[in-house]
């Protein structure tokens, strides 16, 4: 799934429930995983300008990759996947605009076709649940544990869901990075309920001519928005929102801050300046400073 | 149709009970409103109401419903 | 929380899985709706009339409906409806001295009813139970019902064992003659017989539903139903006979079993409804009941459409019913001297179409529109009794009714 992942439950080794929720992982893994091309979605892909048979919960996440798409008047598309095609964030050098202009022309989720439980994707364009399926992971072993009846902390990568507070009764305590000190907690928050997903200009990107380029990319002119946050953490029921919102509001750039106040979510933003604002600023510990 | 094979027809469900499990992440379809029992509430109470009244039959179902003197 | 956050959440709840199935199934949403009804009965033929009026009931509904969640486990619900309603039903019937069957069609009135259900739910993971009681008020009958049931779902919630049981209470009041008891009875026999009676009803029900696959769901059901009180119809009756005109056991018993099955169809985004019921009654009354049904989705995937979450639903609906006679059904003889018009109320006669072997054949379709939080529905139905359509070709039994239905409502979700 990339990056660290970490699992706190309340429960006996005896149970099989580790091994239950392990699986669970393995299986969304091997399902949407774009390494491996026999995974659905790698299938999926190859079968660009056909009709392709999709199970009840590959058709759901599309539908909120849908849903997600038009609330956000079309900043969240998981056909921007073939953006990585002119970017390499690894090479420190920027995508030629003649070779982005032509990528660019593979992106757009409107033209993918939808058909009860089928879809047809144009040829040349791929979906990349990349954004959408360890959102959807956590929230799975969320409901697992919810199943078994206990208590716990899932944390994957960033994605972060509890079933509740700690047996005894108090919240679990959750680091924010520090988007500019990896590794440092820029504040901590407690979660009694529901879920929490951080997006943020430093998961990956690169600095060139002192401007900084991260990979959260605009579907309509294939660039990062000028002037977004420097990271993004969204309190709400479910990781797989928590996550698509933290996206949609990176891409807001500039007006993420009003967006997010509009939706009344409760949030946590880094500007570029690293000022803080949000409903949770005032509720948490104050950030380190410095 | 007697009644004899509705009872049979009962029965072999029971039987059938734990064949196939079909996983909870499986089960979107079965959620649907168009396959509720009963998708409209009101249309029900209507359709109810309008039967019982005109038919000598009625019930057999969980929401039996109350009376009337509708002729 | 914004209109926004309101639509992804429910989009991320739609995903397969989301929620921990043992969670509680209490429902995330309020509903309300509301539903216009026009009901009108085709006239009774002039030619089988003996002289009262021939235009049958027309029927104007009104039915409103709120349902709230109420904490995680819990949610209330209300259910009204008012009825207002005009024309003539068929008092008695009987063969003349030409042996012609004819039917006596009672006055025109105006009449109004309204009834209002109130229920509460409590939802745990794997199991609901619910309770119910309401009334039915009319000039004149008063129905009190009062209800439970409850479900609990077994064998990793691929079966469900449901119950209830009911009870109600009904009141007559059909004499609004204030004249002197004797003239009462001597001008309106029938409702003066009527008058303060009462019936009890109890009523039980078990049923088993069962998933097959990821597309299919079954259920089969029993239920038993005890009726005891003034189960005669205290307007059927024959001015100057002095003795009510219709008289029926003071009790009845039904069992009904019954059967369905609901299965989804991905090609075409359908899903596929058939039920069944049999009825078995004290009163020699077996009935089959048939109905199938097809629920057909379509969600354009145009960008105006798409935007305002704008789908439809078509569902033609068809119903076959057909029941045999009660044993004491009988179209008097006025040609011959009848041995019915007796004040002996353990002679058990009535003329009621509804207890006679017949059929009835109904065909429906009605149009669900989504646009956004709403539903807009209208539909229409024809509903046709012949005494052919349940097999009888032997008798007449004039006075079945044929109907036609239009019904138009909004649903609203928040």
């Amino acid at each position: 799934m990339g990056g660290p992942c970490v699992l706190s439950v309340y429960t006996d080794c005896e149970s099989g429930l580790m091994d239950r929720l392990e699986a669970e992982v393995r299986r969304l893994e091997t399902k949407y995983s774009r390494f491996d091309p026999d995974s659905l979605l790698s299938r999926m892909n190859r079968s660009a300008g056909d009709w392709f048979d999709i199970d009840p919960e590959t058709a759901g996440l599309l539908d909120f990759a849908d849903q997600c798409f038009r609330e956000s008047e079309g900043l969240f598309d998981i056909t921007t996947g073939v953006l990585r095609r002119a970017w390499d964030f690894k090479s420190g050098r920027l995508p030629e605009q003649r070779h982005l202009n032509a990528v660019l022309s593979a992106v757009g989720w409107p033209r993918v076709e939808r058909r009860g439980s089928r879809i047809k994707i144009p040829t040349g364009m791929e979906l990349d649940l990349g954004g959408l399926v360890k959102e959807f992971a956590a929230d799975r072993l969320l409901a697992l544990m919810a199943e078994a009846d206990v208590s716990g902390l899932v944390n994957l990568a960033g994605d972060i869901g509890v079933t509740g507070p700690q047996p005894d009764g108090t919240p679990w305590l959750v680091g924010i990075s520090h988007p500019r000190r990896p590794g440092q907690a820029a504040a901590t928050l407690p979660l009694s309920s529901g879920a929490l997903a951080t997006s943020g200009d430093y998961e990956r990107f690169m600095v060139v001519n002192g401007r900084r380029y991260c990979h959260i990319l605009h579907p309509g002119t294939g660039w990062p928005v000028p002037g977004g946050p420097a990271s993004v953490t969204i309190v709400t029921d479910h990781c797989l929102l928590a996550g698509a919102l933290t996206t949609m509001a990176m891409l807001k750039g500039k007006e993420a801050e009003s967006w997010l106040a509009g939706l009344g979510v409760p949030f946590l933003l880094f500007d570029e300046q690293l000022t803080v604002s949000g409903t949770l600023a005032s509720r948490s510990p104050r950030p380190h400073s410095q | 149709m007697s009644i004899k094979s509705l009872t049979i027809t009962l029965v072999a469900l029971l039987l059938a009970t734990g064949c196939t499990t079909v996983k909870p992440w499986q089960r979107g379809t079965l959620a649907k409103p168009e396959m509720s029992w009963s998708p409209d509430p009101l249309e029900a109470t209507l359709e109810n109401h309008i039967y019982y009244s005109k038919e000598a039959s009625f019930g057999g179902t969980a929401a039996a419903g109350g009376g009337c003197g509708c002729n | 929380m914004s209109a926004v956050m309101k639509n992804l959440a429910r989009s991320a709840l739609a995903v397969p899985g989301m929620v921990s199935v043992a969670q509680a199934a209490a429902p995330a949403e309020a509903e309300t709706g509301y539903r216009f009804t026009y009901y009108s009965e085709d006239d009774s033929p002039a030619s089988r009339s003996d002289g009262g009026a021939q235009e049958r009931y027309k029927i104007q509904v009104h039915q409103f409906y709120l349902m709230m969640p109420f904490g995680d486990h819990m949610s209330w619900d209300i259910e009204t409806s008012f009825e207002s309603m005009s024309g003539a039903s068929p008092a008695y019937t009987y063969k003349d001295d030409e042996d012609v069957t004819r039917v006596y069609m009672s006055g025109a009135s105006t009449e109004r009813r309204f009834d209002l259900y109130g229920s509460g739910r409590y939802y745990w993971s794997e199991a609901e139970a619910g309770a119910t009681a309401g009334f039915s008020t009319e000039r004149d009958y008063t129905a009190f019902f009062a209800g439970t049931d409850g479900s609990i779902q077994l064998n990793e919630q691929m079966t469900t064992i449901s119950g209830g049981l009911s009870a109600g209470y009904d009141i007559l009041n059909p004499t609004q003659d204030f004249s002197g008891d004797q003239q009462q009875q001597a001008n309106t026999p029938g409702r003066f017989a009527a008058k303060g009676e009462s019936i009890w009803q109890v009523s039980a029900y078990e049923g088993v539903g069962q998933v097959i696959d990821m597309n299919t769901v079954v259920q089969a059901g029993i239920s038993v139903t005890h009726k005891n009180g003034y189960l005669s119809d205290p307007y059927r009756e024959y001015a100057g006979a002095e003795v009510p005109y219709d008289i029926r056991p003071d009790n009845r018993t039904l069992l009904t079993l019954s059967g369905g099955a609901r299965r989804y169809f991905p090609g075409p985004d359908a899903a596929l409804h058939a039920d069944v019921r049999f009825l078995v009654d004290t009163w020699d009354i077996f009935s089959s009941t048939w109905e199938v049904a097809w629920y057909q989705n379509y969600a354009p995937n145009w960008n105006w459409f798409v935007d305002n979450a704008i789908d439809f639903q078509l569902v033609p609906k068809l119903r076959y019913y057909q029941q045999t006679e009660a044993y004491f059904y009988e179209i008097p003889d006025h040609g011959v001297a009848d041995p019915y018009y007796t004040a002996d109320t353990t002679t058990y006669y009535s003329s009621d179409p509804r207890l006679s072997k017949y059929g009835a054949l109904s065909i429906g379709l009605s149009l669900k529109t989504d646009f956004r939080q709403f539903s807009w529905t209208i539909g229409g139905e024809r509903y046709a009794a012949n005494p052919a359509y349940g097999f009888n070709g032997d008798e007449e039994t004039p006075g079945l009714v044929s109907f036609w239905r239009l019904t138009t409502g909004l649903d609203y979700r928040f």
